[in-house]
């Protein structure tokens, strides 16, 4: 084979790393493992008396038990935390860093790694809804509306953005996998104890809470109340992860990559 | 070397401060295509000044280019053109050697590489072919420089750093990669080497900066150096096993320029020596034979080094 294949493809090269990464997370124990814890949790919060009515389904069942679950819960957190601690300072730990970032801009790799990060998320969250919806569909023959569906899947995936976002951001920062994982952990943990001491401001679960109702509303009581506490609310929930990675890709240009 | 072309690396007044302590202080240097090497003691700033070229280290003050591009605004053009191999390189453990080439060649080239090519860079890093499809893990510290060495020729670079290469590799393995760098080079690949063990870059390089203490002490052709030293004894070995001419052949072309040379030149086993004051003209009839290597006399580069490192000021003779 001497012919050599030109790809005219844009993107070759961010394609190829991305699918490097992608492997390299998909197929490891670690993010295996979240999987089916995730799917675990998931099943067990799918089981309810099979004679139910569609809106009991979409209000009791996967609003307020399965969502009020996940909102109580802490655990389901921890594994956005696992999948994302070492996506940037393992390679520093194994000192791989310094070959792929002077082969392409430390902009393109955050990036691309960021991409990986999304993408992990997304599965793990499409493995907690799909058990549910698949459990539910077999018992009562009932789907829970899509578009309910989907503000339920949105509000989960944002807060495991957020949480993987931190945990992102410390990773490229600090280029220490224990500390990514410790951070965000203790974060979590104390979340209670900060609404129980009225700093809510500073627990990010106080907004979900608040953002998780303002939906409720919405959706089953067809009302929308705005108040400046819950516009803020969303604003903070939303907006957040996405500060949280602008200020990464901000620092991380600043920092120097060096591994002695 | 031709030296009115446009140098491949420009730096100017590169600074660098840790914790308001200099350790790159005010650098300027121009970088032709050639063998360049940064020689100085442990933390002299050797490694610093290549990571600041490659854009992986923000200078304090200053700038470097490399084909008139600063690598900290490089978005990956240009990166693509270059390999590098860090000090105690890594590498991702449950990778195999020859994945991992595929990789990085698929990083720096879009023509695709098949298995024939990535298995000749694995072939010239002279890592045992039952290891080729092993996760780099089970290599040996030695192998793992081989791999690196290989990596940062991948994928056809234009300029190849390398950051201590033959630190690691078993002493006749360091005689193989001497060869095979400098058969790169003959290729047309700019090598920048960074390293503290003389006798590698004496036989590698065509010019040197000497560095410490985050400053540059000297630099020039090497052949200068040992001039401008007060060295005037010079050798000529081969550097390939093409016999397209032989060593009493060079001698006896170069024996018609008697005006050279203080002493006629004498062929030894392997090498010409000759003593002159004129290295400069030496150079340019060399450079027409690409099979050999000319050089101070063995041992001279660690004379001017103890000289430079020691302090003594750097002053041309022209």
């Amino acid at each position: 084979m001497n012919r050599k294949n030109e790809i005219n493809s844009s993107l070759f090269y961010e394609k190829n790393l991305f699918s490097f990464y992608l492997k390299k997370r998909i197929l490891s124990i670690k993010f295996i493992l979240c999987i089916l814890f995730t799917i675990l949790i998931s099943s067990s919060q799918s089981f309810f008396a099979r004679t139910i009515s569609s809106q009991n389904l979409e209000e009791y069942i996967f609003w307020q038990k399965f969502l009020g679950a996940f909102s109580l819960a802490i655990f389901p957190l921890y594994f956005p935390i696992i999948i994302t601690a070492d996506i940037v300072s393992g390679e520093f730990s194994n000192r791989s860093a310094m070959i792929i970032y002077s082969t392409e801009s430390r902009t393109k790799v955050l990036s691309i790694k960021l991409l990986i990060m999304i993408t992990s998320i997304l599965i793990l969250n499409l493995f907690y809804f799909l058990p549910f919806l698949i459990i539910t569909f077999i018992r009562t023959s009932i789907f829970v509306s899509i578009h309910i569906f989907l503000i339920g899947f949105l509000i989960v995936f944002i807060e495991f953005l957020f949480i993987s976002s931190l945990t992102f951001m410390i990773s490229a920062l600090t280029r220490n996998t224990l500390v990514s994982f410790i951070v965000p952990f203790f974060y979590i943990s104390i979340a209670s104890f900060l609404e129980f001491y009225e700093l809510e401001l500073l627990s990010y679960n106080s907004y979900k809470i608040k953002v998780i109702s303002f939906f409720e509303n919405f959706l089953f009581n067809e009302q929308i109340i705005f108040s400046i506490v819950k516009n803020i609310s969303i604003i903070i929930f939303f907006g957040l992860p996405i500060l949280i990675m602008l200020i990464t890709f901000y620092c991380f240009k600043q920092l120097d990559i060096r591994i002695d | 070397m031709p030296s009115i072309k446009e140098p491949i690396i420009k730096i100017q007044g590169l600074t660098k401060e840790y914790y308001n302590k200099v350790v790159i202080d005010n650098v300027n240097l121009e970088i032709q295509d050639s063998c360049f090497a940064f020689l100085g003691p442990n933390g002299a700033g050797k490694t610093t000044i290549m990571l600041m070229l490659l854009g992986l280290v923000k200078p304090s003050n200053g700038k470097a280019s490399i084909f008139g591009t600063d690598m900290l605004k490089s978005l990956g053009k240009m990166r693509r053109r270059i390999g590098f191999l860090p000090e105690n390189v890594g590498f991702y453990p449950n990778l195999t050697g020859r994945k991992f080439l595929k990789l990085i060649t698929g990083l720096r080239s879009k023509v695709l590489k098949n298995d024939n090519q990535i298995e000749s860079y694995l072939e010239w890093s002279g890592i045992k072919k039952s290891y080729w499809d092993k996760a780099i893990k089970t290599y040996s510290r030695g192998m793992r420089q081989r791999l690196g060495l290989a990596q940062a020729f991948a994928g056809k670079p234009k300029i190849v750093f390398l950051d201590e290469p033959l630190s690691n590799i078993d002493p006749i393995g360091r005689e193989e990669f001497i060869q095979k760098i400098r058969l790169k080079r003959e290729e047309g690949i700019t090598v920048i080497i960074s390293s503290h063990i003389v006798l590698e870059i004496e036989q590698l390089a065509d010019y040197i900066a000497f560095i410490d203490d985050g400053k540059i002490k000297a630099s020039d052709k090497i052949y200068k150096l040992a001039q401008n030293y007060g060295f005037d004894e010079y050798e000529i070995t081969r550097i390939n096993n093409n016999e397209s001419m032989s060593l009493k052949e060079l001698n006896e072309l170069l024996s018609t320029e008697k005006d050279l040379f203080s002493d006629l030149p004498k062929v030894l086993s392997e090498k010409i020596i000759f003593r002159t004051n004129n290295p400069e003209k030496v150079d340019k009839i060399i450079l027409d034979y690409k099979d050999f290597n000319y050089t101070p006399l063995s041992g001279t580069l660690n004379k001017i080094y103890k000289k430079v490192i020691k302090g003594e000021s750097y002053e041309q003779k022209e």
